[in-house]
């Protein structure tokens, strides 16, 4: 045991811990991961996160019961890992996923008995799927019981798919001798998916920041910080503790310990990873250190933290944003009457930051709104650099950025309201936010006619390359 | 105030509902209840200033603005409305 627990610290559940290089033939290090959040604040998507110790084998072979310090803000917990992912299943509990598993990892999934009744059983199944995808199960009990009358039951194992995100149902099917197929779910028992992280954030230790990858919404972000970065700051003292700070969308602040100390001093690095949630569209980050005398450096780009690009999510790395933009209807009509699972892809979850205008500027921070006539977009997009097309052109011209709006005739006035913008993007698809509500990519403008946007009624472009 | 606030609020919601898909943010307060909110006045600024800080709609700050008659945030409808909102708790609790 390297860390012991300090008072009023919770133990969290056990996540995974994996052993590399002995069969890979590389200098033998121990990976451990461990998570915090639900069992530390509280279980929302945006405060995921998980740590990955990678720690030299100085410990032993053994990668046993190893601990991860974790802390956010004055609370403090302590992960303990000793094998694999685990989920306990059990009666009552919270209202909200209670279990973290990672992508690409094994979990676990101990049953409870106590949550069966006594009458006979044909068989327990446990069932999981992740989101819309399809159902998998797998046999954890026949029916048989031991000698004290309780249902004997076998450890699910599942093995979390590389591309997993986002929440995973576990649900528990029950058959009883008549047939009778009951299915136990309740909200505590879902697990949360940590992304693996597809994308690394280095700093240097001759203080450069790269980005290795695409920092993407849905996706795992690591941080691998040399500590060698904070010698000049520390004046040559060894740092007793470094925690970087990462602030999504100028508000939410996680904080991530860097370092890996025991008594006799620091013995690793922490690569923490965390889960990029939807609708973020900056991150900061920067990194505090402190001296055995309680000094504090702050490594910040000068006050005014590293910022780190983040793009558009991957596509329908959300099904939900499909499915809820196929689901829309005004009246008893459809919203979208075009639009169909195969003509268009979800990129992002519905925000009330920035609507379709601001999104063909290129800002996803704003509401932008010229006025409802065309002479009004006119001037808008002229101030951005584009022309109206002398006729109405949607074709893609790789030379040329284009924006379209929508609108409508009015019934009285004759004149033709503004409703909508979408931005044609490299490929020839075309993006759209559409209002408070979500962003999607379409193959065509037509995709998204409706009362809501009307119909395309003039092109934009400029020379590509000019979007700032 | 407190119940004609919430009812007024509660329809305003679902009007926000039917309309968020609205790239025009004047349709997000084109809405009866809205100007009913607005007509309350004064005495329903702590309760908008409680809504808003509890990650109620951005388009809070269009009613402060007609409320108060204060433009330096902007009229709550175009810009960044988080940095409105912001601005507009800020300016509530220096009142305090």
């Amino acid at each position: 045991m390297i860390f012991s627990l300090p008072k009023g610290v919770r133990r969290l559940a056990p996540l995974v811990t994996t052993v590399t290089g002995a069969a890979e033939g590389v200098k033998p290090q121990v990976l451990l991961r461990a998570a915090h959040d639900a069992f530390v604040d509280g279980g929302s998507l945006e405060k995921l996160a998980s740590v990955n110790a990678v720690v030299p084998n100085v410990f032993g072979a053994a990668p046993t019961a190893y601990g991860a310090r974790i802390e956010r803000g004055v609370r403090t917990a302590m992960a303990v890992i000793d094998g694999v992912g685990e989920a306990e299943i059990s009666i009552g509990g919270r209202q909200s996923p209670s279990h973290l598993a990672e992508a690409g990892k094994p979990l676990l999934v101990n049953v409870g008995v106590d949550r069966f009744s006594t009458s006979p059983l044909q068989k327990v199944d446990l069932t999981w799927r992740f989101d819309t995808g399809p159902e998998a199960r797998q046999s954890i009990s026949d029916g048989t019981r031991d000698q004290n009358g309780l249902l004997v039951l076998s450890q699910g194992h599942i093995d979390i798919p590389p591309e997993a995100s986002g929440t995973m149902r576990l649900r528990v099917e029950t058959t009883d001798v008549k047939g009778k197929v009951t299915t136990h779910w309740d909200p505590v028992q879902d697990v949360r998916v940590i992304p693996l992280a597809r994308a690394t954030a280095v700093f240097g230790a001759d203080g450069t920041l790269s980005i290795d990858g695409t920092i993407r919404p849905g996706d795992g972000l690591t941080l691998a910080y040399d500590h060698a970065r904070l010698r000049k700051l520390l004046g040559g003292e060894p740092a007793t503790k470094i925690i970087a700070s990462v602030r999504t969308n100028k508000r939410e602040v996680d904080e991530l310990p860097l370092l890996i100390s025991n008594e006799q001093g620091a013995v690793g690095t922490l690569l923490p990873t965390i889960a990029v949630p939807f609708g973020v569209t900056s991150l900061e980050v920067w990194v505090r250190a402190e001296k055995a005398n309680g000094a504090v450096v702050y490594d910040s780009a000068e006050g005014a933290n590293h910022q780190l690009p983040v793009g558009i999510a991957r596509d329908d790395a959300d099904p939900a944003w499909k499915r809820m933009v196929l689901n829309a209807k005004i009246g008893s009509g459809k919203t979208y009457p075009n639009a169909t699972a195969e003509n268009f892809v979800g990129l992002g979850p519905n925000s009330p930051s920035y609507n379709c205008i601001a999104w063909t500027l290129g800002k996803r921070n704003e509401w932008v709104w010229p006025g409802e006539t065309v002479k009004a977009f006119d001037a808008l997009y002229a101030n951005a650099g584009y022309q109206p097309l002398e006729t109405f052109d949607a074709s893609f011209d790789p030379a040329l950025e284009k924006v379209a709006i929508y609108g409508r005739k009015g019934a009285l006035s004759g004149r033709v309201e503004v409703l909508h913008g979408a931005h044609q993007e490299l490929d020839g698809e075309w993006t759209s936010k559409l209002g408070a509500d979500y962003l999607i990519r379409h193959k065509t403008l037509e995709v998204i006619n409706g009362f809501s946007f009307g119909e395309p009624v003039r092109v934009y472009a400029r020379p590509r390359g000019a979007r700032s | 105030m407190s119940s004609a606030f919430d009812e007024l609020e509660a329809r305003w919601s679902t009007h926000l509902e039917v309309s968020s898909n609205a790239s025009n943010p004047r349709a997000h307060i084109d809405s009866a209840d809205f100007e009913a909110i607005v007509a309350l006045g004064e005495p329903a600024i702590p309760l908008i200033i409680g809504r808003y800080r509890n990650g109620g709609s951005l388009f809070w700050g269009a009613a402060l603005s007609r409320i108060t008659g204060i433009t330096r945030f902007g009229d709550g409808l175009v810009g960044d409305l988080e940095h409105t909102r912001d601005a507009w708790l800020a300016w509530y609790d220096a009142r305090q």
